[in-house]
């Protein structure tokens, strides 16, 4: 789990949002022909985009053998 | 416009001629989407708090419990992905029924637990009860227009049918409603859930749910 | 220009969801003589936990934990993209609402602690009442003959409002807009008895992504109830009339107690029940 790792999952999502961004701009047609599919590409981008930056930004520590909340 | 959207593609099964619309396309994806999640994680270790001896209990089903209840949850699995897809009123209530006894098994095969056994018994009456009209409903649609088929339903004038078709929709109504745990029955379904926690919970709580979005789908496109 | 769309329209959700609700907690908090948080709130809220560390507790069921808040985000945007963005098909609003209560149960029961297992399956009794609501959407059909926005938008314009056509299915999705916000009396999986019920186990960056998808739902929910029952297709218009209906919200969630869950799903049939008088009483007014 190091730093690769992190900066290839934004990566990822970075270029998968361009790609599509890309696609959309310089080929409309095909995207209009295809309209569930790109929605679908797009909207698994968006989720994507957010898991990838919130995951890669935040720190990591040892809370891996936390109990659940059992009450006050 | 019809309200089921485009359809897609015709599944070749016989004269039931399933389909997939941009509707089914929707629902379909989102139960097999929502199905994996449990498939890939085992959600039967759960802790108990117990507050005057503070500790914590770990219970894990049994796993020849659990081979019964997938191979029920599997069952129930293709129940609702035939009622997702159906093309044909009968068979919509035949996949409900299969639903309903599948659902009632998986809450009834819980090892040493009266509760989840009661829970059965209650879920099970209901979906009997709620047969007849689901049946009735079908059979009262047959007989104001002359087909079950939703190809040809969808295309009928509104109006088609007379009283048998408006009274029709209503008993097919409630035995929607019945055997999805929708509405007032909702309380035999969820009472399970207290004893059941886990991935069956999860199970028949997404087939019921969805079955009855398919459900509404139908009934905006019967005339 | 469908992906562009699609991004403007979900950023617009989550951005306008946001300040929303930040503007029901405002509201709320005046009406019970507290200074409250500022209206942006919630959005810097949402953005401080992107950007903490999410870990799941032991006993959690690691997959179904992990990917309940990213499933959401894809139910919620759909829904938007859908309705608000293409003006489409209202029929997988329905599958998208069961899914989205479908995965607040998986919430509760994945992460072990009892606290979510309550809340869980309080979200499982819920929908019995909830989607029968929210079949007030098929009465718009039954009087317009449209399933999709852009149709019963047309039809308005022409005919005018249909919540002068039908009152009570309007009263139905305006009691499922209350159901949805927060601090509800009709949804007690959001009881303070229960912690906060299936959020209580998601930390950090996780927990940002169930509040991005509460926003996009709150701003999808509002869209809808505008669009199908008040008939505004401008967006200026949507944004005053949200507001609105935000206040009116936030006055109903901080005058009224919370109910027990049998008590609530009652109240959601009985005004669902309500819906049969739209075809028996008679409108003068039309």
């Amino acid at each position: 789990m190091g730093k690769a790792l992190k900066v290839t999952a934004v990566a990822l999502a970075v270029a998968w949002d361009a790609a599509l961004t890309w696609v959309d701009e310089t080929y409309p047609a095909v995207v209009d022909a295809h309209y569930g599919l790109f929605s679908t590409l797009t909207i698994l981008a968006i989720a994507y985009t957010i898991f990838a930056i919130g995951w890669a930004a935040s720190p990591r520590s040892e809370r891996r053998n936390r109990a659940p909340f059992l009450g006050y | 416009m019809y309200p089921s959207g485009q359809i897609l593609y015709y599944i070749p099964l016989g004269d039931i001629v399933p389909y997939i619309s941009t509707i089914n396309a929707v629902i379909l994806a989102l139960l097999l989407a929502v199905l994996a999640l449990p498939i890939f994680s085992n959600t039967d270790i759960y802790v108990e708090v117990d507050h005057k001896i503070p500790r914590i209990k770990a219970k894990i089903v049994m796993p020849r419990e659990d081979k019964i209840k997938a191979a029920l949850a599997l069952g129930s699995t293709m129940a609702a992905a035939g009622v997702v897809t159906t093309g044909d009123v009968f068979n919509f209530t035949l996949f409900l029924s299969l639903l309903g006894i599948c659902n009632m098994g998986l809450i009834g095969t819980t090892v040493g637990d009266e509760f989840a056994l009661e829970c059965a018994f209650n879920y099970g009456l209901m979906c009997l009860i709620a047969g007849l009209p689901l049946f009735g409903g079908a059979a009262l649609i047959l007989a104001g227009t002359g087909t079950l088929s939703l190809h040809q339903l969808m295309h009928m004038p509104p109006g088609a049918g007379g009283w048998a078709m408006e009274y029709g929709k209503i008993l097919l109504t409630a035995g929607v409603v019945g055997e999805a745990g929708v509405g007032p029955f909702y309380a035999v379904k969820v009472d399970s859930f207290r004893r059941i926690w886990g991935r069956y919970a999860f199970v028949i709580h997404l087939t019921t749910l969805l079955t009855f979005s398919r459900y509404l789908e139908i009934l905006a496109s019967l005339p | 220009m469908i992906v562009i769309d699609t991004f403007v329209g979900v950023t617009e959700a989550f951005l306008v969801g946001s300040i929303y609700l930040g503007l029901h907690r405002k509201i709320m908090a005046r009406i019970q003589r507290r200074p409250g948080p500022p209206i942006i709130q919630e959005l810097l809220h949402t953005l401080k936990f992107l950007f903490k560390e999410g870990y799941a507790p032991i006993t959690s069921a690691e997959f179904l934990y992990w990917m309940v808040p990213v499933f959401n985000v894809i139910v919620w945007s759909s829904a938007v993209t859908i309705a608000a963005v293409y003006r489409g098909n209202l029929l997988p609003f329905f599958a998208f609402y069961a899914a989205y209560k479908v995965l607040s149960h998986g919430a509760g029961v994945s992460s072990g602690s009892t606290y979510t297992k309550i809340g869980g399956v309080r979200h499982a009794i819920m929908p019995a009442g909830e989607l029968a609501l929210a079949c007030s959407l098929i009465s718009a059909y039954f009087v317009t003959g449209h399933m999709d926005v852009s149709g019963i938008l047309a039809w308005e314009k022409t005919h005018g409002a249909l919540w002068r056509y039908i009152p009570f299915s309007t009263l139905a999705f305006f009691t499922l807009l209350w159901i949805d916000s927060p601090h509800s009396p009709l949804d007690p999986s959001k009881g303070y008895d229960i912690v906060e019920g299936y959020l209580t186990e998601y930390p950090g960056f996780l927990r940002s992504l169930m509040y991005t998808s509460e926003a996009i739902k709150y701003f999808c929910e509002l869209w809808v109830f505008q669009a199908v029952f008040l008939g505004i297709s401008d967006p200026v218009v949507h944004m005053f009339v949200m507001g609105g209906l935000t206040a009116i919200l936030a006055t109903l969630c901080a005058l009224t107690p919370i109910l027990t869950p049998y008590q609530a799903v009652g109240v959601h049939v009985t005004v669902a029940g309500l819906m049969f008088l739209d075809t028996l009483v008679p409108k003068p007014w039309i």
